[in-house]
């Protein structure tokens, strides 16, 4: 008990200091109405906070300015209000009062108490002009109510405090209770919005925003053409949005007019580099702003796409190496050979078989020096194969490091006795496997062709009784048998050539070797027809 | 007991707190019409739950249960790690008006009273560190993805500015313009990946910042809160004792989700893309003046993507008049914040 007097004797000096005289105690305010009201309570928006007062203008001038934290902030100019001094004012309680006139009857310890100038409310039937007021006895604030939201958040007019000024903002009502003045008259408002008939553009509709489109005097609640363009709201696409043409691309039912996605891709129409064609990629291949579902140009290569024989890939020159329409730029088989460019080692040039000589990852086909021996492939003797010196031994225009023939004598080089030189006889004297005509020693007697006295028969001796130069081999072969006991041997023989045992021993033994020997080496000869 | 002995035995335990008036001094004589009553100091009805830090309370759901724990208490007061709140004679009591939570879990407090944003560690508690940002009339504060924050001053300057992590102003970008006539209205920022938007009369978003801070010259709009890739959703109350919830787009719904008392006001509509949260202020009041209110709570529905309830919880009511902008934040992670105003300090509570 003695705590709760303690506390509203407390109280008293605050009340005196905030109330001033309040009119004539028992007389009822004046009628007003909630809209006169709210009117006046607009006009404070942008006046200064003013601790302990309440006069403001209605041309808006003259805002005045708080510094510093009330009490004890610092108020210059002569206009503003604080809390309690707006709400008094905007009520005209406990009487008509200029709002230019300094008036501060009441403060938020009143407005929370009772008074014959207002009563308490419930929150659930709160009207425009009502107000909100909660005080602790060292603490308060009031505000005017002029609608609600669909969130119970409150439209509110009020004098905030030092920093902010008097305000106009949407705020909540936690911690506070409802106050409405008497003798407030609630106009004729036929849908209850809260706005008056006289008022009320759609005075049949609950439409306390009283929106109107096309600004037709008509609220959009009750206008059939809140766009006024000529399409019934029922049957426009975009009822807030003059669109006559009623142009919805992406059929969604929401004209493109009022469609913040126009192709119902997923991006906004703002950020949509292509907003009538749904690409929700957003793919811009060149960079150039405009996504590739709505570029003339894809690849930005100065050619339209529909003459653009490579729509995808930059390629203002058109090249079309294989002339199948699609241009070089983006063929994957330029050249048709049936090799993909990624891996064709010569892709404008058909070489299926890919071969690269040197082995240097171009194809022969492009390779101008396919063998890389430094001789450019055109005037190559042997293009596929590195001969750097060009050597051609028989002449015919086909390089040795390549001719089959390289002697040109009609035998091929695998089976030419001597490749190189040409000797289509193939005669062999010495049956070594090497032709006579690149043969250094061709009876193969152990004595060089140049210095034999008989270079086609063996006559490691090199015996000439005459000495004429012409080694008795030679001379003899011509004249007869140089050793009549070799050729009695073979003569003894089937064909000509035997072996004989008898008498096998002695010094004829030698002989009969030296037969046997001669006796082979001229049936070999007679075989290769050795001279 | 005598009658005013009886009455201020009753307000003190806070079950009468502001339940009869007393006539003020100043006023004139009183009528007929308004008999003397005796007025208490106003007394905030007990909490749900106590500001006492690490307090943990599992709460019953339909099907998935959530579990409420305080992570932040702060003290009011100036120093660091307090938050600011005013209770001034005769304007706007204010307390931490809105906070964020960023990707590892901090809480960003927008301490405005104080001119900084304060940032507390999710697991000790404890402040971390705090950023001057110049001005006590910002309402709202999100984090911006380059980095720093853009904060909402809807009624004095009327702008978002963008303050890089050290408080420092870097860009700012008026709210009135094409499609926000009234700077007033705005209920909410969000930053998204395409920019930076406005919410108007909790209804609209107007985008009025590209990702880089600069004003959109486009302004464009959307029919609800976007969340990600959620479909647009908007809410609304019906006093009766309903939030309607509607989600228009892909995997869209309209729900109607049934409180156990009346709604005061809402207080959340958030969502993570998966799970939408309608967090409601509900309470009753008494049928004769002066029309107080009881069993105040608010009570956080978790919708699915049909709109079907998932679970519920409750958390506290707020206990004062202090006003608050923003008073449920749900983390990158889905995780529900409430900054709540308290008589000894606020404290950040968390559902998951």
């Amino acid at each position: 008990m003695k705590k709760l007097l303690a506390g509203v004797l407390r109280l008293i000096p605050v009340a005196v200091l905030l109330g001033s005289a309040a009119g004539d105690a028992g007389a009822a305010p004046a009628s007003m109405t909630r809209d006169a009201i709210i009117n006046l309570g607009k006009t404070v928006v942008g006046y200064s906070y003013w601790w302990g007062h309440g006069r403001w203008r209605t041309d808006g001038a003259q805002h005045g300015s708080c510094k510093g934290s009330c009490p004890s902030c610092s108020h210059s100019g002569s206009y503003g209000a604080d809390c309690s001094g707006f709400v008094g004012k905007a009520w005209q309680v406990p009487s008509a009062s200029p709002i230019t006139t300094d008036a501060h009857p009441y403060s938020t310890w009143s407005f929370a108490g009772s008074s014959p100038y207002w009563d308490p409310v419930s929150r659930g039937s709160v009207k425009a002009a009502d107000s909100f007021v909660y005080n602790t006895g060292s603490a308060g604030h009031i505000w005017l109510y002029k609608s609600g939201d669909g969130w119970g958040s409150s439209y509110a007019y009020e004098c905030k405090g030092c920093s902010y000024g008097c305000v106009y903002n949407l705020r909540g009502t936690s911690g506070y209770a409802a106050r409405r003045r008497i003798n407030v008259l609630d106009a004729p408002d036929k849908d209850g919005d809260g706005v008056p008939d006289s008022k009320d553009n759609c005075d049949t509709v609950d439409n306390v925003k009283q929106t109107d489109t096309d600004k037709d005097g008509k609220g959009d609640a009750c206008d059939t053409d809140d766009d006024n363009d000529g399409i019934l709201d029922t049957k426009d696409n975009c009822d807030v949005v003059k669109n006559a043409d009623q142009k919805d691309t992406d059929k969604d039912g929401k004209g493109d007019a009022c469609d913040t996605d126009d192709d119902n891709d997923g991006i906004l129409d703002t950020k949509d580099n292509c907003d009538l064609v749904a690409n929700k990629t957003q793919a811009d291949l060149d960079k150039d702003g405009k996504g590739d579902a709505c570029d003339t140009d894809i690849d930005g290569d100065g050619i339209l796409n529909e003459k653009d024989n490579c729509k995808l890939v930059k390629n203002a020159d058109q090249k079309d190496s294989d002339g199948d329409g699609k241009g070089d730029a983006c063929e994957t088989d330029d050249d048709s050979d049936g090799v993909p460019d990624a891996t064709d080692n010569c892709p404008k040039v058909s070489n299926p078989e890919q071969e690269d000589a040197d082995g240097d990852g171009k194809g022969d086909a492009c390779d101008d020096d396919a063998d890389a021996d430094g001789v450019a492939s055109a005037t190559d003797n042997c293009p596929a194969v590195a001969n750097p010196d060009q050597k051609d031994t028989d002449g015919d225009g086909k390089g040795d490091a390549c001719d089959d023939d390289t002697d040109g004598d009609g035998v091929p080089n695998e089976t030419d006795l001597c490749p190189t030189v040409a000797d289509p006889d193939q005669l062999d004297a010495d049956d070594d496997g090497k032709g006579d005509e690149c043969d250094d020693d061709a009876d193969g007697d152990g004595v060089l062709n140049e210095k034999d006295n008989c270079p086609t028969i063996a006559n490691a001796d090199q015996a000439d009784a005459n000495k004429n130069g012409v080694g008795d081999a030679c001379e003899n072969a011509d004249k007869g048998d140089v050793d009549p006991a070799a050729d009695a041997a073979m003569e003894g023989s089937t064909g000509g050539c035997s072996h004989s045992s008898a008498a096998a021993s002695g010094p004829w033994l030698f002989v009969l070797a030296l037969a046997a020997a001669a006796c082979a080496r001229r049936r070999s000869n007679l075989r290769s027809g050795a001279r | 007991m005598t009658k005013l002995g009886t009455l201020a035995a009753l307000a003190s335990t806070g079950v009468l707190a502001a339940a009869a008036f007393v006539r003020p001094p100043v006023s004139p004589a009183p009528t007929a019409k308004a008999a003397p009553l005796v007025k208490a100091a106003w007394a905030a009805p007990a909490p749900v739950v106590t500001g006492t830090p690490g307090f943990t309370v599992t709460q019953p759901s339909a099907a998935r249960s959530f579990q409420v724990e305080e992570i932040v208490f702060a003290a009011w007061g100036t120093a660091v790690g307090e938050l600011g709140r005013s209770l001034p004679r005769e304007a706007n009591p204010e307390g931490p008006m809105s906070f964020a939570i960023d990707d590892a879990g901090r809480v960003h407090v927008l301490d405005q009273l104080n001119e900084r944003i304060s940032v507390f560690d999710p697991v000790s508690g404890a402040p971390a560190r705090a950023i001057p940002i110049g001005s006590d009339t910002a309402q709202d504060l999100v984090i911006d993805p380059a980095g720093g924050y853009a904060l909402l001053d809807r009624l004095v300057t009327r702008d978002v500015k963008f303050v890089d992590g050290k408080g420092v102003l870097r860009t700012s970008v008026p709210l009135v313009g094409p499609n926000v006539p009234e700077s007033g209205v705005v209920t909410a920022l969000f930053a998204a990946k395409d920019g930076f938007w406005v919410e108007t009369d909790h209804e609209k978003l107007v985008r009025i910042a590209l990702p880089d801070g600069s004003p959109d010259p486009l302004r464009p709009t959307l029919d609800g809160r976007r969340f990600g890739a959620s479909p647009l959703l908007r809410a609304a109350r019906d006093p009766a004792g309903y939030a309607v919830v509607s989600a228009v787009g892909s995997g869209g719904f309209l729900a109607r989700v049934p409180f156990t008392a009346p709604v005061l006001e809402l207080t959340a509509l958030e969502s993570d893309g998966v799970t939408t949260f309608v967090g409601a202020h509900i309470g009753r009041e008494t049928r004769v003046a002066p029309f107080q209110l009881f069993d105040e709570k608010v009570v956080v529905v978790a919708l699915d993507g049909a709109g079907d309830e998932v679970g519920r919880f409750e958390l506290p009511p707020p206990l004062g008049p202090e006003e608050q902008f923003k008073t449920m934040v749900l983390s990158p992670k889905g995780e529900l914040h409430q900054l709540h105003v308290g008589a000894t300090g606020a404290s950040i509570r968390r559902a998951r």
